[in-house]
């Protein structure tokens, strides 16, 4: 526990393996569900407990809120809009360019965080990685069980059956 | 804490949703096919696009090779009992005459194409049913429905359902009515999103390559708001043509023409979403 948190401008986040961050409060904000909480709660110096996030993730995570933390906060209305129009920029298309796994974390815990913007661009690079791949390929690049089963493959011909009812 | 490897499999759908929706056809597509709960995702983003972008399917019709009409059906909604797309005429009303008769074949869907006005779809010409598929126009009124099956990924079975009313009044009353005739409109096409599935086994595509192996006719699609068909061929036969006017006549015809009403009993036929059967993939399996 730390006793500077009443700097004020300062909160704590705790990730799920107890490492705390001092996090300056418009950094944390670019969460909005921190941004909330921070508002719920206003001043505090009890640290937030983030469970959903490891220290490595939230690292990164806060990295990407430093760097972004004059942008405008997102709206809700265009939506649909902005995530179509707004390329990914160098600099995220850097911060992105990770393991799958870390990938995965980010976009995980932009989600828990609500952190709109990165979870967008976070989505996108995924989207990117499956474009143009075949069912196989997609398996082996991100590790998924084909969960057809024999029997359901035997359940759908037998339900197709009907086509041949004319 | 412990710390699972995470999967793309063990994304929440609110997020798997989000990725799929950055996807394009073709994509969505191959996604179908990867796990079960890819295919649920990506039928709903499908539906999305086919919606959004506004793609819709071309149907010609024919009988004997006659009778040639492009019909335009636009998406319509998914039919939440099956999965199964719908489409609708985008055009009201289209009659389209054929014949009932003996000496005739039926008449037929020669082709269901994809129309889009985006490049996402790259097979645009390519002709999604593998054989012509014929309809009978033997009843005299009512609606039917015509369904039938596709191959896809060599050995998958996909069915489509044609569903059309008849009626053997004709739509002008100066048109000499001749026995046999029929005028048909398309109510719905159906079919589950696997339908769209590029065909991708080897044998598959040497297929598909074989049937669309013709000099192709590039051609502007017809208009079907002024004609619904194309019969110059036969027009010596003196058969009077009555392209479809926008005012139903009365004289002649004791009900209204069209009584639009789409049969929903056979539905339950309709099954589930089809899931794609990949033997080579037993293996992946434990």
């Amino acid at each position: 526990m730390t006793s500077e948190s009443s700097e004020g401008k300062k909160v704590t986040l705790k990730s799920c393996d107890d490492v705390e961050f001092k996090v300056e409060i418009p950094v944390a904000s670019r969460s909005i569900l921190l941004k909330n909480m921070i508002e719920d709660v206003g001043e505090t110096d009890q640290s937030i407990p983030l469970p959903n996030v490891n220290e490595k993730v939230l690292k990164k995570v806060l990295e990407w809120c430093q760097h972004h933390v004059n942008d405008p906060q997102p709206t809700n209305d265009d939506d649909d809009s902005r995530r179509r129009n707004t390329e990914i920029d160098d600099w995220d298309q850097r911060f992105l360019n990770v393991e799958q796994d870390m990938l995965f974390e980010i976009i995980l815990a932009a989600n828990y965080l609500d952190i709109k913007p990165l979870l967008d661009i976070g989505c996108k690079t995924v989207a990117n990685m499956i474009k143009g791949k075949s069912p196989e390929e997609i398996r082996n690049t991100f590790n998924i069980v084909n969960d057809f089963t024999p029997e359901e493959e035997e359940q759908i011909r037998k339900e197709n059956e009907w086509a041949e009812d004319r | 804490m412990p710390f699972t490897p995470s999967s793309l499999q063990t994304f929440p759908d609110e997020i798997l949703l989000m990725i799929f929706s950055e996807a394009d056809i073709p994509t969505l597509l191959s996604l179908s096919n990867v796990c079960k709960k890819f295919r649920r995702l990506s039928n709903v983003c499908l539906a999305d696009k086919f919606k959004e972008e506004n793609v819709g399917l071309n149907l010609t019709f024919g009988q004997e090779h006659k009778l040639r009409s492009n019909v335009k059906m636009e998406f319509h909604h998914v039919d939440e009992t099956n999965g199964n797309f719908v489409f609708q005429p985008k055009e009201e009303d289209i009659q389209l005459k054929y014949y009932h008769s003996p000496m005739l074949k039926s008449p037929k869907i020669y082709k269901v194409a994809l129309h889009d006005t985006t490049q996402a779809i790259t097979q645009k010409d390519a002709n999604l049913i593998q054989k012509s598929v014929g309809f009978s126009v033997k009843s005299r009124e009512g609606n039917h429905q015509k369904i039938q099956y596709v191959y896809r990924t060599g050995y998958l079975k996909v069915p489509f359902k044609f569903i059309y009313s008849i009626i053997d009044i004709p739509p002008v009353n100066d048109s000499k009515s001749r026995g046999g005739e029929r005028w048909v409109t398309p109510l719905s096409f159906e079919c589950p999103p696997s339908f769209f599935y590029p065909n991708d086994a080897a044998v598959h595509r040497i297929f598909k390559s074989m049937i669309n192996y013709k000099p192709t006719i590039k051609k502007q699609q017809q208009s079907i708001k002024n004609s619904t068909i194309s019969n110059t061929t036969i027009k010596q036969k003196q058969i009077q043509r009555t392209s479809f006017s926008q005012e139903p006549q009365v004289s002649q015809i004791q009900e209204p023409i069209l009584q639009i009403e789409v049969i929903h009993e056979k539905k339950k036929l309709f099954m589930m979403p089809l899931v794609s059967s990949r033997r080579f993939n037993l293996g992946a399996r434990s």
